[in-house]
């Protein structure tokens, strides 16, 4: 653990003078876990969105890393910055579905000449299941952007970032208790969302069904 | 730890982080579009800190240049307003210097005032301040060594004048043998003369003693009068203390000491001015003469004749001198006050002139030759605003005064001469009979005679240099206006 610090803060200080190929290898070693992270912050995000966003992310980090003070881990900092990108993207989607605007165009060409790409048999459960658990999910997922953002800043760091409380703690400089507690009242406040959210489809596939 | 409070909750994000995770397929790859992306904005930016960090001093330099400038510039405000307000200050504290100045400047006209006032009053006494005694009054010897030694004591000098009394005052006409006529009494305006005869035994009716005697007092003499002249040099001021204490020893001792009566000046005088001289008598001894004239109304003008001298500046001025206290009125209403100083104290221009007069003194015998009067200088230092150019103005010069009688008049010696006889006299007293001695003073009966300072005023020059501020300097040569 001592080693990975150890060779984390040389690779830093490599970065820090220009060196571009520390600078690859700090992308090497953190894209994966930072585009894994930013999939998991949206519910409809796609791999070209979690791209986009993890450009956004990276560099952001070239430009401040001279502000990293290793408090914490630099992986930690680069979620907390790719949390405050994946917001600021869902935003603007968000702003952009509003006002009527298109939705984006993946940058790789399909493969066959006809456009149309190979469709591989899914491993996931049959078509009824699957849509029940999309359903569910993705009601998770909308709740989760209604979450205002200390609750959602927390829950994205403990769950989709894996994060211990004592590193949520040490990244947002807070109590380990208090993150903990902060956590609770998130996830209940996030249930009474979901709540509200399916009791309001429910009353529409009722009224639905009754007409 | 705390334990989690919600479990649907929790159970329902682990499955939405697991369907996402699994959404996400295969593990995503920097695209090298990207990295090249990200390498440019690396080099870009840290091309640029490390030319900014690089270069250190100049790199600090570049980055906050406007800030540094705007402090050099603030900076060099602020110097510049400091150095233009100092001398500000100055001038104003210069100023509020001066003020006293003037106050006490009103002081001394009032202080003239009643001067002149007792002025006015002093003819009272003229018939009896000029008194010239006789030597010759075996009686009053007592009294004569009672005032040596009372003179002994007030100067520490060795010097001691006998005085004479009043009854045996004689006018050289009556020691030639002619009855002297009454005095006429002098102008008002005319300074008071005090002469007092030097103690001797009678030449004539004492024996050898008498006469050894008579040498030793001459010489004494002579050698108060010549610390006398040198040390103030025909000025021994007197002030209203010392005016009164003249009067009334006037009025009660006419003939007492004379000397003593000038070791008083000397010590309370301010705003008078005694004038010493010696006189020979008709073979019986030598005169002591003091005149005073009143100062203050009457400074003299003095015009400054140096070449070059075009600034407002001690064109013409009023010089008053008052003990060791020197005022100079220019013309403008600037006053420039200060001291006389002794020769350890001169500088510069004003070392030179006192080098000049100590060298003329080496020409005593050809003064004495040629009866040129011996100068005498005050070396003094003032300083003062002059208003016209709102400037100090620094002034270190000399007041040297001779006799202005032409030389071709010899009646008057200068005040040199009679030493030199008596010394003569007194070297070969045993060569030169009393009756020769007559005879030879006799032919001289013009030259014995009062030297008064109103009938003789002095011719005085004022030389030196005036310095403006800190580098304009100027020469002065004043001598007194034609007026």
């Amino acid at each position: 653990m001592s080693d990975d610090k150890h060779s984390e803060a040389l690779l830093l200080s490599r970065c820090l003078k220009g060196d571009a190929e520390a600078w690859d290898e700090l992308f090497d070693r953190h894209y994966q876990a930072a585009g894994r992270f930013v999939f998991q912050l949206g519910y409809d995000f796609t791999r070209e969105d979690v791209e986009e966003i993890c450009q956004e992310v990276f560099l952001t980090v070239i430009k401040h890393l001279d502000s990293f003070q290793g408090n914490c881990q630099f992986q930690t900092w680069l979620f907390r910055i790719a949390a405050n990108k994946a917001r600021d993207y869902r935003q603007k989607q968000h702003a952009a579905k509003r006002g009527g605007g298109q939705s984006t165009i993946p940058l790789h060409p399909l493969d066959t000449d006809e456009g149309i790409g190979i469709d591989p048999p899914s491993p996931l459960p049959g078509p009824d299941a699957a849509l029940l658990m999309t359903e569910r999910l993705s009601l998770v997922g909308q709740a989760l952007d209604q979450l205002p953002e200390p609750c959602r800043e927390v829950i994205d760091l403990r769950y989709f970032a894996d994060l211990s409380y004592e590193e949520i703690a040490a990244s947002l400089g807070l109590n380990a208790k208090t993150v903990s507690s902060r956590l609770s009242k998130c996830l209940d406040r996030l249930e009474s969302i979901a709540k509200t959210m399916l009791s309001a489809e429910m009353k529409e596939k009722t009224s639905a069904g009754s007409v | 730890m705390a334990s989690e409070p919600n479990n649907k909750m929790d159970e329902a994000l682990k499955a939405y982080t697991t369907k996402r995770r699994e959404d996400a397929g295969s593990p995503m790859e920097l695209h090298p579009a990207t990295r090249k992306l990200l390498q440019g904005e690396v080099a870009r930016v840290y091309a640029k800190k490390r030319s900014s960090g690089a270069s250190g001093f100049m790199g600090v330099l570049l980055r906050f240049w406007p800030r540094i400038a705007a402090a050099t510039g603030t900076l060099a405000l602020v110097a510049v307003a400091i150095f233009g307000i100092v001398p500000a200050v100055r001038e104003q504290k210069q100023t509020a210097r001066l003020a006293p100045a003037a106050s006490s400047r009103l002081e001394k006209f009032s202080e003239r005032e009643v001067l002149d006032r007792e002025k006015a009053e002093m003819p009272a006494l003229k018939p009896a301040d000029e008194l010239s005694l006789a030597q010759n009054n075996a009686p009053k010897q007592s009294d004569s060594k009672r005032d040596t030694a009372a003179l002994n004591e007030s100067l520490k000098s060795n010097v001691r004048l006998q005085s004479e009394d009043k009854r045996a005052y004689r006018p050289r006409e009556d020691q030639s043998g002619v009855s002297a006529p009454a005095k006429a009494p002098k102008p008002v305006d005319q300074p008071m003369p005090l002469a007092r005869t030097e103690p001797a035994a009678p030449a004539v009716n004492k024996p050898e003693d008498a006469l050894a005697k008579k040498n030793v007092e001459e010489q004494r003499t002579l050698s108060y009068a010549d610390a006398k002249l040198k040390s103030a040099p025909g000025q021994v001021p007197l002030d209203d203390s010392a005016k009164a204490s003249t009067s009334a020893l006037l009025a009660e001792q006419p003939a007492s000491n004379l000397s003593q009566l000038a070791a008083k000046d000397a010590s309370l005088g301010r705003a008078s001015q005694t004038v010493l001289n010696l006189q020979e008598t008709n073979g019986s001894g030598w005169y002591v003469q003091t005149g005073m004239q009143q100062l203050g109304a009457a400074a003299p003008l003095f015009d400054n004749y140096s070449y070059g001298v075009n600034l407002p500046v001690l064109n013409s001025f009023h010089f008053e001198q008052s003990s060791n206290r020197v005022v100079i009125r220019d013309l403008d209403g600037s006053v420039y006050t200060g001291d006389v100083i002794t020769t350890p104290q001169l500088t510069g221009e004003s070392l030179k002139e006192a080098e000049k007069i100590q060298a003329g003194k080496e020409l005593d015998g050809v003064r004495r030759a040629l009866r040129e009067p011996e100068p005498q200088a005050v070396f003094f230092r003032a300083a003062g605003t002059n208003r016209s150019l709102r400037k100090p103005v620094t002034i270190e010069a000399s007041l040297s005064s001779a006799s202005a009688q032409p030389q071709s008049e010899a009646a008057t010696p200068p005040p040199q001469e009679p030493q030199s006889r008596a010394r003569s006299s007194s070297g070969g007293a045993g060569a030169v009979s009393p009756a020769q001695r007559s005879q030879s003073l006799t032919q001289q009966d013009s030259s014995v005679r009062f030297r008064q300072y109103s009938t003789q005023q002095p011719i005085s020059v004022i030389r030196g240099r005036a310095m403006i501020g800190t580098n304009q300097e100027f020469q002065i040569q004043a001598v007194p206006a034609q007026r």
